[in-house]
């Protein structure tokens, strides 16, 4: 279990200061204890009227919203909020129909997270989102799949927000993968796209890096759900990885 | 003939043939019961008795027949024995053959004629003066004329009459087919009108209550979320205080509530949408290599060939999702087997166990929503909806879902679907 990674606060989000506006005032409360010990600082607001007047008085680093509040409907809020301000904002919602990631997108949100969801994974989103504006631009480059994170730009994998130790190849064949996240590619064609690749001082077959490459994305590389092998036909990269 | 205001154009047009014809045998009946009467006879042939002798002058004779015309309101010809004309008065009567000529009434084209021939050999015509030439000639085209006048006049009517009521039902199948907010125009007074207003009410109140029902149920979705998302930020929250075991039996137990909450949702929403929203192709083995992986299949595995299907991704996640879910409940601890294959144009997906199977009286109700075996246990309950959504789904992408026996004791779910 990885949950040694909330306790360990890095330096980008050490002082992140973050709003979160949900009715639900013990959810927000354990929210708030286990994001402290991860090293944020979070202030709750139990109603949208709250919360702007917070976000007028204090500038915060990053917002986390639900969709449905007591005095407002978040999309609209979120809508309202994105014409002065470019804060990150991460919604919640309960609803969990696939049009509300599409709207709450659209309307100006960074990212989304269905409740119920694992406290982990809200850490791990806000540490993109928040990387992301630090960034700026250059963060577009970076495919996501749930916790994983794979910086195209950097040539760096990252799981809940840490690095990930994989080696040049080894990230040249989990790109080849990701890139083609839902389908199965056999080990031929496999070899075909890393042809380019540089070899590694040994090269070894494509089942071993592949190994390699669990053992650093996988929570359990005996039971992959990330890199998956079907055996006597390839490989594939999963494609939804939320859950 | 199915079309309502054919039939009943053609009713109208029958009855109207009907009356016409009835019409047209009245008159000749009537007709013939008038025969000529006998009075004319006698006027005949006293008339012949009264003519000047066959010698006098011809304006004598002319004379006498102008006489008898105006008195008897006769058209009249005199004719000599070979056929010609001694003296006329009245109409020019037809033609005039002595040697067809017999004595007594005769139907001639201007009516009924009268001959009599003279004992000195001279003929007398005489032809009732008539008005009108043939009055059944008039009166069957005029009734001809009311049919037709009555067959123009009814077809606007009837036709539009059958329109109406064929908007009528296109709304209805509108509204059958899924799409609430279908309404129809109401035109006129008339009792389709007020169908059609009625038909505009029950589909506001059916759509009213589907909305209330739909919001109803996200709400729900919300409110029984809440505290599972509390539950799960808790379970983290313990840390390593709690024992691995109850933390992880506890994260299990949201994620099956979750889940559950999710099919109700699902199967509502379905409901709602009689086709699918979006199609993308889908690698359906890769799908089930991904699905599988969060189960455990005991010695089984994902196996076969890649298949790519058009399909909405999270449905088709959905369906092999509760197919190994079902197998992982009811097939007991033998190993699970997910075979994707292609078979004559269609995807195949099978998720086979070792379980007790399926008796073959039931295996097609288990896709009965709410279905439980009969002699099921109780425990492992799943939200009954699994097993009904998966054939939704498969029919939704025009294939199907069975279960079968599998080889060696079990149970085998078979779905196909079209290759993309």
């Amino acid at each position: 279990m990885m949950t040694s990674g909330a306790r360990r606060p890095d330096t980008e989000t050490m002082a992140a200061r973050i709003l979160m506006i949900d009715d639900d005032a013990r959810l927000a409360g354990m929210v708030q204890d286990y994001l402290g010990g991860a090293g944020f600082r979070v202030t709750v607001a139990g109603t949208a009227g709250d919360g702007e007047m917070m976000l007028k008085r204090e500038a915060f680093d990053a917002l986390i919203l639900d969709l449905m509040l007591p005095d407002a409907d978040g999309l609209d809020f979120c809508r309202r909020l994105r014409q002065s301000s470019d804060v990150p904002i991460l919604m919640l919602t309960a609803r969990g129909e696939p049009m509300d990631r599409v709207v709450g997108l659209e309307l100006g949100a960074d990212d989304y997270l269905a409740k119920p969801f694992e406290p982990r994974e809200l850490q791990a989103r806000l540490r993109a989102i928040l990387r992301r504006k630090g960034a700026g631009a250059a963060a577009a480059d970076v495919m996501r799949f749930g916790r994983l994170e794979i910086d195209r730009g950097a040539r760096i994998v990252r799981l809940d927000g840490e690095e990930r130790p994989i080696t040049s190849y080894q990230f040249a064949l989990l790109l080849a993968l990701a890139e083609r996240a839902g389908r199965v590619l056999s080990r031929d064609a496999l070899m075909d796209l890393l042809k380019g690749e540089k070899l590694e001082a040994f090269d070894r077959s494509v089942d071993v890096h592949i190994s390699r490459i669990r053992a650093a994305i996988e929570d359990d590389p005996k039971k992959p759900r990330r890199i998956l092998t079907l055996r006597g036909t390839g490989y594939v990269f999963a494609k939804d990885q939320d859950r | 003939m199915n079309r309502l205001y054919l039939q009943f154009y053609v009713t109208i047009l029958v009855v109207l043939a009907v009356f016409v014809g009835a019409a047209v045998l009245l008159w000749r009946l009537a007709d013939d019961d008038n025969r000529t009467p006998q009075y004319l006879d006698v006027a005949a042939e006293l008339t012949g008795a009264l003519l000047p002798d066959r010698d006098a002058p011809r304006q004598d004779q002319q004379r006498a027949i102008e006489i008898l015309q105006r008195k008897l309101r006769f058209d009249i010809a005199l004719y000599e024995p070979d056929g010609d004309m001694i003296a006329m008065a009245g109409k020019p009567p037809p033609r005039f053959n002595p040697k067809r000529a017999r004595t007594g009434w005769q139907r001639g084209p201007g009516g009924p004629n009268f001959t009599l021939e003279l004992p000195d050999g001279r003929w007398l015509v005489a032809r009732q003066v008539r008005e009108r030439p043939n009055p059944a000639f008039w009166i069957a085209a005029a009734l001809g004329l009311v049919a037709l006048a009555v067959a123009v006049a009814a077809y606007p009517v009837v036709r539009g009459l059958g329109r109406r009521l064929e908007r009528l039902k296109a709304g209805v199948e509108q509204l059958g087919g899924g799409d609430l907010s279908a309404r129809v125009k109401v035109e006129g007074r008339d009792e389709v009108a007020a169908l059609a207003a009625s038909f505009n009410r029950s589909a506001q109140r059916i759509e009213e209550l589907v909305a209330a029902h739909r919001l109803l149920l996200a709400n729900a979705s919300h409110e029984l979320r809440t505290p599972l998302a509390r539950i799960s930020v808790a379970a983290s929250l313990l840390g390593e205080q709690a024992d691995a075991k109850t933390r992880d039996s506890l994260k299990r137990d949201v994620a099956e509530l979750d889940q559950l909450i999710e099919q109700i949702l699902l199967a509502s929403r379905l409901e709602a949408i009689p086709t699918l929203e979006q199609r993308e192709p889908v690698d359906l083995l890769a799908l089930a290599a991904e699905e599988a992986s969060h189960y455990d299949l005991g010695d089984g595995e994902v196996e076969g060939q890649p298949v790519t299907v058009s399909g909405d991704r999270l449905l088709l996640r959905r369906l092999i999702r509760n197919l190994i879910e079902n197998a992982h409940r009811y097939g007991g601890e033998g190993p699970i087997t997910v075979r994707v294959t292609r078979d004559a144009g269609r995807a195949v997906l099978e998720v086979s166990d070792r379980g007790p199977g399926v008796p073959e009286s039931e295996r097609r109700r288990i896709f009965e929503p709410f279905y439980r075996l009969t002699g099921g246990s109780e425990t492992g309950r799943g939200s009954g909806l699994g097993l009904a959504l998966v054939l939704d789904i498969a029919r939704r992408h025009g294939g199907d879902a069975v279960c079968l026996p599998a080889e060696g004791g079990g149970s085998r779910f078979r779905v196909d679907l079209p290759v993309a």
